[in-house]
């Protein structure tokens, strides 16, 4: 019997291909966000007023990531984004396998911004890189306040947290203010938007994220 | 119930080290696994044994190490430990921003097995 050292990363073989992944968006000039949360927090409905207020000044695509059906992929094209469903088939969340694999119904080419929807949970997605620039979660109101304490890695992975459906707040024991302090405990980076898309209200400040953020990446020049 | 492709990413690592090594007959792998990633051992051990059966690697066990989620304070530099303090990731002493100094560990650390003849 022997004992063979190895220390490897477990997941280094998905590291790699979201490396891959990354070179390509780069080299494309595409800014690429994965955006996370829980099943029902209106992450479709963000991409849906996303894509209709961003679409004359972005050229946008989305990777709909959902377990089975068609529906969420359905609600994105009608906005005028070219759309790919990727179903995982039981599988909770996207790696850069499954973002590989869907890239060339994509003409990177024609896109300026890939958002990459994540299969409606607030664990698993967090650990897979796929080789997006930015981790984007979206927390609803009445998922309550103890959800940073909960499940870190996913608030603590992300650049940007979107509290929404703010309109229902009078109906609700939670505030605004406070499900903020209980991220900023668990990532004081985050930039946070309460936001409500029922009510398109809040939603500018995010728009402008992200117009800032593309510029940021093509001032970056040509990717060595 | 990201352990099916955490148990894959093991398979893959041990498949490459078996290779290399010319190993046969593996008994243990053991794995370094950090509190933050909310890997359950049941959980992978059931998806790994699903995953080998039938293969060189079937009745291979698993080792698991679990490394707790510690922090260091940007501030004042001290070390602490993140349960001890409400599971929040900032300084319980001065309040300061911290960086995570384990708890993120996803590794295979090191294979038993025979060697080749």
């Amino acid at each position: 019997m022997i004992k063979i050292p190895v220390v490897k990363d477990i997941l280094e073989a998905n590291e790699r291909i979201a490396l891959e992944n990354k070179a390509l968006f780069d080299k494309n000039k595409v800014l690429v966000i994965n955006l996370m949360g829980s099943p029902g927090s209106g992450k479709t409905s963000l991409l849906e007023l996303t894509i209709s207020a961003l679409k004359e000044k972005l050229r946008i695509g989305v990777i709909e990531g959902d377990i089975q059906s068609t529906l969420d992929a359905e609600r994105i094209s009608r906005c005028g984004a070219k759309t790919v469903q990727i179903n995982t088939h039981g599988a909770c969340h996207l790696d850069g396998n499954m973002i590989r694999d869907a890239l060339p119904s994509l003409n990177l080419e024609e896109l300026d911004l890939l958002v990459v929807e994540n299969v409606g949970n607030l664990v698993c997605p967090a650990e897979f890189k796929m080789g997006e620039d930015y981790k984007v979660m979206i927390l609803s109101m009445p998922e309550g306040d103890d959800k940073p304490a909960k499940y870190p890695l996913m608030f603590q992975e992300s650049s940007v947290l979107l509290i929404n459906k703010t309109d229902l707040a009078p109906y609700l024991d939670v505030n605004v203010e406070r499900i903020k302090g209980e991220s900023f405990k668990v990532n004081p980076r985050l930039t946070i938007f309460p936001v409500s898309c029922k009510a398109k209200q809040g939603l500018e400040p995010w728009f402008d994220w992200i117009l800032k953020t593309y510029k940021e990446k093509m001032d970056a020049g040509p990717v060595k | 119930m990201h352990e099916l492709s955490i148990a894959q990413g093991i398979v893959d690592v041990v498949e490459q080290e078996v290779k290399r090594h010319g190993l046969r007959n593996v008994a243990k792998i053991k794995l370094k696994i950090g509190e933050l990633t909310t890997v359950v051992p049941e959980a992978l051990d059931f998806c790994f044994s699903i995953l080998v059966k039938d293969t060189e690697l079937e009745g291979a066990c698993l080792e698991i190490e679990t490394v707790p989620i510690r922090g260091r304070c940007l501030g004042c530099k001290r070390t602490f430990d993140y349960k001890n303090q409400g599971f929040y990731f900032l300084c319980p002493y001065c309040g300061s921003e911290i960086k995570v100094i384990s708890g993120r560990e996803l590794y295979v650390q090191e294979i038993e097995g025979d060697e080749d003849d």
